[in-house]
């Protein structure tokens, strides 16, 4: 069943995009719904697709221990796709049934190729999250 | 025959020149036109503008000349056509329901109109498939 | 009795020998490649599915092959061999691209044209290894790193070498993220790759329309051989950009190239049969179509460096490597190689143009070979 302009519009993720380019990323985007325990994705592998939480809670396990929990409506799993390392850096669990949307790289890159104003967009708001990740992640350090 | 002498008889060492120059040369000069499209486009646009505001400038037409009306997604006439129905969903309301009531009232073009209200940023979200109305 | 013996020795089981057998298994792996790996999927399981059905063996005569007149196979093949499917893939292709980031930044495309220079490399090196003038010209175009273009070329100057040269094709395009990195690395230092490339202007609406006009008219006019790719090719662009076209548009970015792309894929699957495949000139082809694509990235990076002597703004030499046409594969990977290097550094948006520019630049090499050798 195709996502409705409605259901990604309010989040986060979508703001500043207009009605075009949420129908262009709309078309694109596949709803699935998650059992729980089942895997979303397993780190060390390849990046090639990324989620989007509608619904549920995903832990995500990251080396030496240590795991984070996420829940929010509108969170993004699976970032390493479309920066560096390129493969996933975590496992993501589902802990509750749940729903997301999810899209693949070639058609993430597809989108970007097909509309370049979006993919500016985009690579804005991947750049503000990979840098505030950065920035945790070399607190954690210290 | 294989080797040097073999490109040499088949003309290849021409060929590879040529072809890399055409290429080069050709591409060179379509990024040269290419940056100097934005000159070319500003110029057309600075003409169009002109023209419009001549056309303004003009006299009205008389009545039996004019144009039919341009259909309802014209964003003023969505806007009074739709108010009234979203003062009576309240203050937040779901787009679905503002669509199947404007419907119900058999409001010419609603999907068209309520797109167009939405683009222009009169029709906003407020969050969990809401939408609020701003004037 | 003798129906039944009749029957059974015209079954594939009775027919088949073992290069059959090799062909199948190679069959068997371009579609393991496309579903468990997901390399290229959209081309190596049409491809590798055709592979298998042009290589289940018949009896000949019945007008069942893909090379026997009058069978279905063979008319489908038909926009293979006349370049008609090439033409529709560069159709749909114009109506997906955006070029604002070329449009915006123009001295790119001068990445993509010397990416090129792997096409013209691969040329002299197929003629040293004994290929036919026709034949040399058909394995250069591997270089271009554009599946259709190399199809649309082989098919007019050597249709025999139609499979292995699609498959060599595609087979490197699936392949990429493995070629690409080790030379981008090679060729460029560290701060080369960490160079930035400055923000992007807003290009106007008026430029996106005037962009086909101008590209279409001074690429075929160079290269009127090149009219059958990039006359589509800007076609769909226009109508994307022209905006009164949306429903044409979207169908010529989705269902007339997907289309088009299956049975192209396809029928060049069911074209590669073993006594073509599995021929020394096939291992020639591919040992060729592994140079090409690895000249056409060096010479893409080696010319950004060369540009950076000259110029007061430097490029990201890196961009160079996304001038080879497979679009978005090499501009993921330059996008990919830049970020490792400086986790701030998208080059995403230029490595586009590049990429861009290459399918144009290749296009044009298509149109010069082809007027060369005809």
């Amino acid at each position: 069943m195709p996502v409705e302009i409605q259901t990604i519009e309010p989040l986060a993720f979508f703001q500043g995009l207009s009605y075009i380019e949420l129908e262009q990323f709309a078309s694109l985007l596949k709803p699935r719904s998650v059992k729980k325990g089942e895997v979303l994705l397993r780190q060390g592998t390849p990046a090639m697709t990324f989620f989007i939480i509608l619904s549920g809670t995903f832990t995500v396990s990251l080396e030496k221990g240590r795991a984070y929990t996420l829940d929010k409506k509108g969170t993004v799993i699976g970032w390493s796709t479309v920066i560096a390392p390129f493969e996933y850096t975590g496992t993501a669990m589902a802990e509750t049934d749940g729903e997301v949307l999810s899209i693949s790289s070639n058609d993430f890159f597809q989108l970007i190729q097909n509309n370049n104003a979006l993919g500016k967009k985009i690579i804005a708001k991947i750049d503000k999250i990979a840098s505030e990740r950065r920035v945790l992640s070399s607190k954690e350090k210290r | 025959m294989y080797g040097l002498e073999a490109i040499s008889a088949q003309n290849g060492w021409a060929m590879a020149v040529a072809g890399s120059l055409i290429v080069m040369a050709g591409l060179t000069v379509l990024s040269l036109v290419i940056s100097q499209l934005h000159k070319i486009a500003a110029f057309l646009e600075k003409g169009a503008e002109k023209r419009s505001q001549k056309r303004q400038a003009v006299k009205t037409v008389p009545k039996e000349a004019v144009a039919p009306k341009p259909p309802a997604f014209d964003t003023d006439e969505a806007q009074a056509r739709l108010k009234p129905l979203v003062a009576e969903l309240g203050e937040s309301f779901e787009l679905t329901n503002l669509y199947e009531l404007a419907n119900s009232g058999e409001l010419p073009h609603v999907h068209l109109s309520i797109r167009s209200l939405r683009e222009s940023g009169v029709i906003v979200p407020a969050g969990d498939g809401r939408f609020v109305w701003r004037d | 009795m003798d129906l039944l013996i009749q029957f059974l020795t015209n079954t594939g089981y009775y027919l088949v020998d073992f290069r059959n057998i090799i062909m199948l298994l190679v069959g068997s792996l371009f579609l393991y490649l496309a579903i468990a790996k997901e390399y290229e999927p959209l081309l190596l399981l049409p491809i590798g599915f055709g592979v298998l059905v042009g290589n289940i063996p018949f009896f000949k005569g019945f007008g069942l092959g893909i090379y026997e007149p009058n069978s279905v196979l063979h008319y489908l093949y038909f926009g293979v061999t006349t370049g008609v499917y090439p033409s529709i893939v560069f159709l749909g292709l114009g109506a997906m691209t955006d070029f604002s980031s070329l449009l915006a930044m123009p001295r790119l495309m001068l990445l993509g044209a010397a990416a090129q220079m792997g096409i013209y490399f691969t040329l002299l090196s197929a003629l040293a290894l004994g290929f036919l003038p026709r034949e040399a010209g058909s394995i250069a175009i591997i270089g271009g790193a554009d599946g259709p273009t190399s199809i649309f070329l082989t098919a007019k100057l050597a249709p025999h070498l139609i499979g292995p040269i699609a498959i060599a094709a595609y087979s490197y395009m699936a392949l990429i993220p493995i070629i690409q990195p080790p030379i981008m690395r090679l060729l460029t230092t560290k701060e080369e790759r960490r160079i930035h490339m400055p923000d992007m202007r807003e290009v106007s609406r008026t430029e996106k329309l005037l962009f086909p006009a101008a590209g279409l008219l001074l690429c075929c006019f160079l290269a009127p051989a090149s009219i059958p790719l990039l006359g589509p090719f800007f076609f769909g662009n226009l109508m994307k950009e022209s905006g009164v076209v949306d429903r044409l548009a979207q169908t010529a970015r989705t269902a007339i190239i997907d289309t088009a792309t299956i049975f192209l894929g396809f029928t060049v699957g069911a074209s590669t049969q073993a006594d073509v495949f599995l021929t020394p000139k096939a291992v020639g082809i591919f040992f060729l179509g592994a140079v090409a694509f690895s000249i056409a990235t060096a010479s893409g990076v080696l010319f950004g460096k060369i540009m950076n002597l000259f110029m007061k703004q430097k490029i990201n030499p890196l961009l160079g490597a996304a001038g080879v046409s497979a679009v978005p594969g090499s501009a993921r990977e330059v996008h990919s190689v830049g970020l490792k290097s400086d986790p701030t550094n998208y080059l995403l948006m230029h490595a586009m143009a590049c990429n861009s520019s290459g399918v144009i630049g290749s296009a044009i090499c298509a149109g010069i070979l082809w007027s060369f050798l005809v």
